[in-house]
Formats: structure tokens, sequence, C-alpha cells
């Protein structure tokens, strides 16, 4: 998938972009309106990422003059200002979300991909390895013949799985992977969730293993 | 509640000073009723004895040389015939003595003949009037100086005035209780206009600071115009305070998020374990610092629209049935995140209320926000929406740590949080943002623990939100 990213702050612009990267993105990221619409003009996105507060001008406009030519694009805003009024105004003027800074990554993530579901047409990125088909956009998951559409946090910590296919991931960093939303989990959340993971794997060619003292490691069988 | 310090209540001071006034105008009435009539019977019975005096003198007569009196019987059957008084007379000359009837009798001082002279005396025992003349008379040893005097007792007089005075003083009695009767009700309605600006102020919106719109007697008036440059000033300084929030919260947001996520990214990537744990410490402190800002910028924009809407200001006609539907629909990435399911049961026709579909949408947030955080991770909400007798009831059903009993009311105090949020990061602000709003639109709040564990949250919608 190919983001264009709107952000004039360099800070967010450059984790934004490295997330969406270890997502397995193509990511342009400019820092100006005009910019945003040289990339346009040259080239095919699957999304925009687009910030409100720009250096050249309100990323509203932009928005307009972007739904003006009936492009369609999917819109992500991303907005500093909570200001109910506004959240309604930004998807009247045809975003299809918004976030309100300071957002998470990790929903970042999940709206990204819920935009990108929704918009369709495109080809899914996709992993396959002997009768396994998986597709971690939609969280689908098929061997054989049986198909499956994974939970949430299954699906993410297999994504995770397949992106580091043959590295060693310990619990910890599993944990942070998925977590980062809650409070109180424990590494034996992890032990749960792998468990059922290798539920779902079974009769693949592929599996998760445990590396002992150092954590799993997903490795063809 | 702060506590007034009162003095004396207005009305039972106008009514202590009315009262004394009364009080003397009426000990004046029966005084001065009572002097009139003490007159009036003295003056009667001056007439009635100056008449029988009169007829008295009249039949003074010189037969052969000798003075004879022959005592007109009816002109002193008259004095008598009043009740029980009784009559006395004396006639004498000088010189030669007495002529006729009760020789103790004193003879007044007189002057003038056929002037006659009224005094008040003790004779036998009772209190008497006597009325004197002389006359002149020529008899046989030439001019005698002839004296005559007649006495009446003054019991009747004492009855008069009496019954007088007891009628005097039953209408003293009944005018004091008629005017302190008037008074009270005069005081009452003239304190009206205080008590009606007492009632205006009291069943205020907390955030209502719309100017006084009274109509007020203009002894009244400086009060209401005071009340009315106070709430002026404090319009003035909400706005202003919410300015500098909505601004202060503004600046922060922004190098918020790259401090987030810049550390998330480091936690991604970070292959050291105790570099890993200084980052979440790092997240969770960023995290409880971007959720305060958030809340404490809602918070003031509700503040500022509830504000608004009580003034009467952005009353739309809201299908809340809608708004829930859309509400739900933001919220779903957020629960999806950590695999919680919402169970839905909305009505399948629209139902309206007049409301502020950005507050209402900003309390069912809210609701929603803090089930998907204390829920357990694959875990189930349930929002049921149902119409019910005057609006429409929304329940949030969630399986968390719930709210204890004792702390359904404190929680929605600002900053509260409850005793057993634990680790979850929050402001304390979420549910004072929900109350706030139900108070605007004269909705409820209402907890209760699930059984099972977890948390029923009830928001009750009036279709109208003034009573």
């Amino acid at each position: 998938m190919r983001f264009l990213l709107v952000e004039d702050s360099d800070d967010i612009g450059h984790a934004v972009s490295a997330r969406l990267s270890d997502q397995g993105h193509a990511i342009d990221w400019v820092t100006t309106l005009a910019d945003a619409d040289a990339v346009l003009a040259a080239s095919d996105v699957d999304l925009i990422v687009l910030d409100i507060m720009l250096p050249d001008g309100d990323g509203r406009d932009f928005l307009a003059r972007h739904r003006a030519r009936a492009d369609t694009t999917p819109v992500l805003v991303l907005t500093a200002r909570s200001q109910v009024s506004d959240r309604v105004s930004v998807l009247d003027l045809g975003a299809d979300d918004y976030l309100t800074k300071p957002f998470d990554l990790d929903e970042l993530d999940a709206r990204c991909r819920a935009l990108i579901r929704r918009s369709g047409g495109t080809a899914q990125e996709h992993f396959s390895a002997d009768n396994l088909h998986y597709e971690p956009q939609s969280a689908r998951l098929q061997i054989g013949d049986s198909t499956r559409t994974l939970r949430n946090r299954e699906n993410r910590l297999l994504e995770v799985f397949f992106r580091s296919h043959g590295r060693v991931l310990s619990k910890a960093q599993l944990l942070d992977r998925l977590f980062s939303l809650d409070a109180d989990v424990s590494e034996n959340t992890i032990e749960v969730y792998v468990g059922r993971l290798r539920q779902h794997l079974e009769g693949s060619g592929v599996r998760i293993e445990t590396v002992r003292g150092a954590g799993y490691r997903l490795s063809d069988r | 509640m702060s506590e007034v310090y009162t003095s004396r209540s207005l009305r039972s001071r106008l009514l202590t000073l009315l009262g004394i006034a009364f009080l003397l105008l009426a000990l004046g009435l029966y005084f001065g009723t009572r002097a009139i009539a003490e007159n009036a019977a003295d003056l009667t019975q001056d007439h009635t004895l100056s008449a029988s005096l009169n007829a008295v003198a009249e039949q003074l007569s010189v037969v052969d040389g000798e003075i004879s009196v022959d005592l007109p019987y009816a002109a002193l059957a008259l004095l008598g015939a009043a009740g029980d008084d009784r009559v006395f007379y004396r006639v004498s000359r000088e010189p030669g003595g007495e002529l006729t009837g009760y020789p103790d009798l004193p003879h007044g001082d007189t002057r003038e003949p056929n002037q006659p002279v009224f005094n008040t005396t003790q004779f036998r025992g009772d209190a008497v009037r006597v009325a004197t003349t002389h006359r002149q008379v020529f008899d046989r040893i030439g001019v005698s100086r002839v004296t005559l005097s007649i006495a009446q007792s003054r019991d009747s007089r004492t009855d008069i005035i009496d019954g007088v005075a007891r009628n005097a003083a039953v209408m003293g009695v009944v005018f004091l209780l008629c005017a302190t009767a008037l008074a009270w009700f005069a005081s009452g309605n003239a304190l009206a206009p205080l008590r009606k600006l007492s009632l205006a102020l009291g069943t205020r919106q907390p955030h209502d600071t719309r100017a006084l719109q009274l109509t007020v007697p203009q002894e009244v008036a400086p009060v209401v115009q005071a009340l009315n440059g106070f709430l002026s000033r404090l319009r003035t300084n909400l706005t202003n305070t919410e300015t500098l929030i909505a601004d202060a919260a503004h600046r922060v947001r922004t190098p918020l998020t790259a401090v987030k996520a810049q550390a998330q990214l480091a936690l991604q990537h970070s292959e050291d374990d105790t570099q890993r744990q200084r980052l979440r410490n790092l997240l969770r402190a960023v995290d409880q610092t971007a959720r305060s800002t958030n809340q404490i910028l809602d918070h003031a924009m509700v503040t500022f629209r509830s504000d608004g809407f009580t003034r009467g200001e952005r009353r739309e006609r809201t299908d809340i049935c809608a708004l829930v539907a859309k509400t739900l629909k933001e919220l779903h990435y957020t629960a999806e995140l950590r695999d919680i399911n919402f169970d839905t049961s909305l009505p399948t026709s629209p139902l309206w209320l007049h409301a502020d579909p950005i507050l209402v949408t900003e309390a069912v947030r809210n609701v929603v926000d803090n089930a998907i955080k204390y829920s357990p991770p694959e875990s189930t909400i349930t929002v049921e929406l149902t119409a019910s007798a005057h609006g429409a009831d929304l329940l949030i059903a969630d399986r968390g740590c719930g709210i204890a009993v004792a702390e359904h009311d404190r929680v929605r105090e600002r900053f509260v949080r409850g005793s057993n949020a634990g680790k979850v990061v929050g402001s304390g602000l979420g549910l004072t943002i929900v109350q706030n709003v139900m108070a605007t639109h004269n909705g409820r709040l209402h907890f209760a623990t699930r059984p099972g564990g977890g948390t029923r949250v009830t928001l009750h919608f009036p279709t109208e939100p003034t009573p």
C-alpha cells in the first residue's frame, strides 16, 4: 500500500511514517499542502493521512479540493483541536475518519486498516506458505479449505510473527506490541494468545516454536 | 450550601413597627373616645340640671311678703328618672336661712344672678354634680338673696361613660387585630419581589449566567442590577478561562503527540528490557497527560456549550438513535483493539429529542469510553436504547471492575476517580462531563452494579430539556 502523509511536525511525521513502513506500506511524507498536491498529481496513493494545521494552509481546504476532484482515495484527518464541532466539520467536508492528537500509533494503524478495507478494490497484502494464505488487512487466515477471521489481537500478533518470520521475539517485546493500551497484562497473557495461534495454525506449514529462555519464533515445519 | 448570616426579617421588622404604631393609635382612640364621652355626659347633665334649676327658680314667689318655693316635682322627677340617680336640692336665703331642702348641701360659688355655676363634690358618700344659682327677691324685709342648688348623683353618667369606654375598647382591639392582619398581608405583598428574585436565582441551572429578566419595583432594581453586573463579569471570566484552557491544551497537544509517537516507536524497536521498561513508564505518563489535557479541554467546551444551551441556544431536534449509532461506530476501533464487542440494541425508528447533539454525543462517548477502558479484553459491552415515558433511556453495561455503591455520587465530582481504578489511565473528568450534560438537559445519570460483575450506567434523556 502507498500512503501519503501530510504532517509538518518532524517528530510526528517521522514516527508515523516509521510505524506505517513497519506495517509494510510505502510512505510519501510531505510537510506542506503544495507538496501534497504535487505527490497526488504524480502518482496514485491508497490512503491520505492529513494534518489540519499546516504551514501553507488549512488541511480542510485541501480536503475540499480533493473531494471536488471526485477523488475517492480515503482520507484520515489528524487534528490537534478537540472542539467537537471540528470533528463534525471535517467529516462533513469528506474526511473518511479523523483522529484527535495525541493519538495512539496502534489506533492510527487500526483506522488505516479499516479505511483500506472499506475502500476495497486494491489487492491485499498477504503472506503465503504451502496451503496457508494470510491477509492481515482483513484478518483472514485460510488453511487448506477452511477460512477463519482472527480476533484483533490474534491478528496483530500473527502479523508481528509473519513480519519477523524466523526471528526470535521475547514475550516482553510481544507484550509491548500488543498491549500498549492496557495497564495490567502479564506475560501469561502472551502465552494464552500464542496458544490460540498455535491452534489456528494447525495443519499448516508454519508453526510458532518456543525458544527456551528467549521467547517465540515463527518457523516452517 | 454556604451559611448566610441573617438579621431579623424585614417582615417582622415592619410588623413590629406597625404593631407599635397601631397599639398607640388604638390607645389614643380609646382614651379620646372616653374623654369625649365624659365631656358629652357632663354637658348633658349640666343642661338638665340647669333646666331643672330654672324651673325651680321660676317657682320662687313672694306671697304675702313671704318667699315661698313651690317645688315643681316634675322637673325634679326628670333628674331622678335617669337610672338610679339621686337628686338633692337646697333653697336658702340671705339673710334668713334655709327655705327648703338639704341644708348641708353646699352651694356653689355664684357671682351673677341667673348664671348657674356647676361643680362636682362629695355629698353623703356620693359624688354629685351641683348646679347653683341665685336670685334677688324683694320681700317684706327688702332685697334678699335666694340661692338655689340642685345636685344629682353621677351614677348614670358613670354608666354611660363606662358603656362608651367598653365599646371604644372593643373597637380599639378590633382595629388593632384588623390593622395587624392587613399589615401582615401588605408586608408579605411588598416583599414578594424579593421572593421572586430569590426563586429566580434558586431555580437557575449551574451554568446559567444570563442576566436576570425580572420586572421588579424600583426599590429592588439596584439589587437586580448589581446581580446582573456580577453575572456579566462571571460570564466574561468563564469565557476568558475557557479560551485560556483551550489555547493551552492546543499548544500542549502537538508536542505530546510527538513524544508519544516517538516513545511508542522506540518501544517497538528497543531490544533492551530496562530501556523498554523506562519507555513504558514514559508512555504511561504521556498517556495520562494527554488524557487529562483532552478531558480538560472537553470539559471547558461542555461547560461553555451548556451555558449556551441553558440560554436557549443550540437546541436541535436530535435523533438520539442515530447519534448513539454514530458514536459507537467512532469508538468501534478503540474497542476492537482490545477485542471488545458491542451488543447493541437500538429502536428501529428515530427517537427525537430536543437537545444539543454535540453535548449528548460527548456524554455518550465518555460513558462508552469508560466501559471500553475498564472492561477486560474480549468482553462484551451491552448498549440498549429504549423509548421511555418522557424521553429515552440509554443503558451501557460493561464487565469492568464496577463502581462501589458508596462512590456513585462522588465519582461525578471533578477529578474524582473510583478507588478501584488502579492503573487505568484517566483524568477524573469523564463522569463530570456526563453529569454536566445530563444536568443541562434536565436528564439523569444513574449507576447500578451489574449482577455477575461490572457497571450498568443509565442515561435518561427527557424529550424536552426544560420541565
